[in-house]
């Protein structure tokens, strides 16, 4: 079982990688804390010639953006938006999973593949027959309505990565907690979710951040109303049409990637691994 | 307590049929085991028993109740299984009491039925570890300790040994038979090693292909098997078979002919042996047990007519027995020897075969002469 020594170049390769990786988080901070005419007249490396001479650094676009009429209700809403469609969709899909992972049923397998199908369809082609169906129904602007389509949008994915865990679970736990006298919903409480706490947190975080940083949708069926609107359009609202004042953009993407990280450092601590050991030999 | 009957059982999964037509009478506290090659249904078979598999055609009672259509909960059965499927989120107290906690028994009398397991069981200093932090041997305690705690009609146990090392394989066949007898519940076993089929049934059923090729006591298995198959399956090492022709001479003797010798069937195995006059000048498959072939140097008062002389391939010397490979021509024969017996690789040996204890089958069905 050991390792093969990793050379220096292996070393250099990742190193390098990390860092082109890393480059464009590290200028948008950067710029994020430069005073706006030095943003517009020179690009962010220039502090590199001196990167201590503090004077060039200031806080000034973040006072702005936390400080535009708005943002404390946009980021309210944001959250109003996000935690129930991440719960909703790992509620439904977990139930969804399960039973495509241990029930017979006739169809199941068809319908499975109609799940997965769903995953190519790009979701710019539902936009504008599902807002006719909102308008009509009265849901276009509400939080019902985004509820739902980040939910429809979230769950095919959540289906198909969670039946992939829940089918990887050894079938002699459900079958041995079947004659225990274990029902299926008893099977799937005390066996089948505390054994995915890995998976449905990793799912919790994909589905957190997708609908956390979502624009497109969040604009089309809530529209501008900055009662309902989330951070991301409200953030969009602050840079003009042409590109003016994109200084306050770099700031605004900084204060909207807190909370995701929040949750990021929340959540990773149940990424145990081996949480299985011990269920079965080998 | 409860009996287990399969009446024509049959078992398809799609065109393949795993179990066919099984008929098996398990009376009230017998350990019968199941034992058979890979793919035999034996697991289906047991695994029919316990409602994880819908029986195709036929009825399987428990008790006198038909428990086709009975969901496994409901049939008050326990199984141990293979990867002893434990619950490993939860400590071993957690495991063990998950079915009666399911089941709504009082807390106390939950506690009294788990510390009891344990204490049989010999784990009650484990009660709180998680099954990751066990051995085998203790996660397969665990698994014996969820089946008895609830005190069911009919414990299931499917290859339960099959992953432990060999020394701790041996310890457990003991404590299981020992187990037995003090819980006086029927036990329903299924592994592939005859040993274990041996040392721990009362009964033996043998299959393969799905079609259960005989069924009852180890011992009456072991002296008079019905065909081929569960004669080379039963025993270690497996009986030796060899193809012969049958000759009667003018005083009416019967021997076994093959170009290595020709032996003397006892008289009293001639009467035993009813159709043998039909194989007369015919070929029969001669059986003979290694255990039955004796080192004319160390058993001298062995029959004249039952010793020839054999080459010796190869010697394995196992401390309280010697197997010999004799090479008979065109196959080789395994004895086994008392260890005083002073053979060597490649030498010439005369050896005497317990005649009164041979087999003969008819090479067409296989099945034993009558």
């Amino acid at each position: 079982m050991e390792r093969e020594g990793a050379s220096p170049l292996v070393h250099l390769v990742i190193i390098l990688t990390c860092l082109v990786w890393i480059l464009p988080t590290l200028g948008l901070l950067v710029s994020s804390v430069r005073p706006a005419h030095d943003v517009a007249a020179t690009g962010w490396w220039t502090v590199l010639r001196n990167p201590f001479d503090l004077t060039q650094y200031t806080l000034q676009n973040y006072r702005e953006v936390l400080g535009a009429a708005g943002m404390g209700r946009a980021f309210v809403n944001s959250l109003i938006i996000t935690i129930p469609a991440t719960l909703l969709t790992i509620g439904i899909a977990a139930f969804a999973a399960f039973a495509f992972a241990w029930f017979q049923f006739p169809g199941r397998d068809a319908l499975f593949l109609v799940v997965v199908g769903l995953l190519v369809v790009p979701l710019q082609m539902t936009l504008i027959p599902i807002l006719r169906l909102y308008s009509r129904l009265g849901l276009a602007g509400t939080f019902v309505g985004i509820w739902l389509a980040h939910v429809g949008y979230g769950l095919p994915f959540a289906i198909y990565l969670l039946r992939n865990f829940f089918g990887s679970l050894p079938a002699d736990l459900f079958e041995s907690a079947f004659i225990d006298g274990a029902s299926p919903l008893t099977a799937f409480f005390r066996l089948a979710l505390p054994l995915s706490v890995p998976a449905l947190a990793s799912l919790g975080i994909f589905q957190f951040l997708w609908v956390w940083n979502d624009l497109l949708v969040g604009l089309i069926y809530l529209g501008g109303s900055p009662s309902v609107a989330p951070l991301t359009v409200r953030l969009s609202t602050l840079v003009g049409s042409y590109g003016q004042s994109w200084h306050l953009l770099t700031a605004a993407a900084f204060v909207s990637m807190a909370v995701p990280m929040a949750v990021f450092f929340a959540l990773q601590r149940y990424f145990v691994r081996g949480i299985l050991a011990g269920a079965v030999k080998g | 307590m409860a009996k287990v009957v399969l009446e024509n059982v049959t078992k398809r999964f799609g065109d393949v049929v795993a179990v066919k037509d099984a008929n098996i009478d398990i009376p009230d506290r017998e350990f019968v085991v199941l034992v058979g090659p890979s793919g035999c249904g034996k697991s289906t078979t047991l695994r029919m028993v316990a409602g994880l598999e819908e029986v195709t055609e036929g009825n399987i009672y428990i008790g006198d109740t038909l428990v086709n259509d009975i969901p496994p909960k409901d049939r008050d059965i326990a199984m141990v299984f293979q990867n002893y499927a434990l619950y490993p989120h939860m400590d071993v107290y957690n495991n063990m009491a998950f079915g009666l906690k399911l089941r709504k028994f009082p807390k106390d009398e939950i506690d009294r039925r788990v510390k009891e397991a344990a204490r049989i069981l010999g784990i009650e200093n484990l009660l709180h570890r998680k099954p990751k932090e066990l051995s085998g041997g203790q996660r397969q305690r665990v698994a014996v300790g969820r089946a008895i705690v609830r005190e069911p009609k009919v414990f299931l146990m499917d290859e339960p040994l099959s992953n432990l090392d060999a020394k701790l394989r041996v310890q457990m066949r003991a404590e299981l038979s020992k187990l037995h007898n003090r819980l006086q519940t029927t036990i329903i076993y299924v592994t592939h090693d005859q040993v274990e089929a041996m040392t721990m049934g009362d009964r033996i059923v043998v299959m393969k292909d799905g079609v259960i090729q005989q069924i009852g006591a180890p011992l009456e298995i072991y002296h008079k098997p019905k065909n081929i198959f569960v004669a080379g399956f039963i025993g270690s090492p497996a009986m030796n078979f060899v193809e012969v022709v049958i000759r009667k001479d003018e005083q009416g003797r019967y021997w076994v002919e093959h170009e290595a010798f020709k032996l003397r069937i006892p008289d009293e195995k001639v009467r035993e042996l009813q159709d043998l006059p039909k194989y007369v000048d015919k070929k029969a498959v001669f059986g003979i047990r290694p255990e039955n072939i004796e080192d004319a140097a160390i058993v001298p008062d062995g029959r004249e007519d039952a010793t020839f002389v054999a080459n010796v391939d190869v010697v394995e010397p196992m401390g309280a027995e010697i197997f010999a490979y004799l090479n008979l021509g065109d196959q080789s024969v395994v004895a086994r020897f008392d260890p005083a017996s002073t053979v060597q690789d490649g030498q010439q040996v005369r050896v005497y075969f317990q005649m009164e204890k041979m087999y003969l089958f008819d090479p067409e069905t296989e099945e034993a002469v009558a």
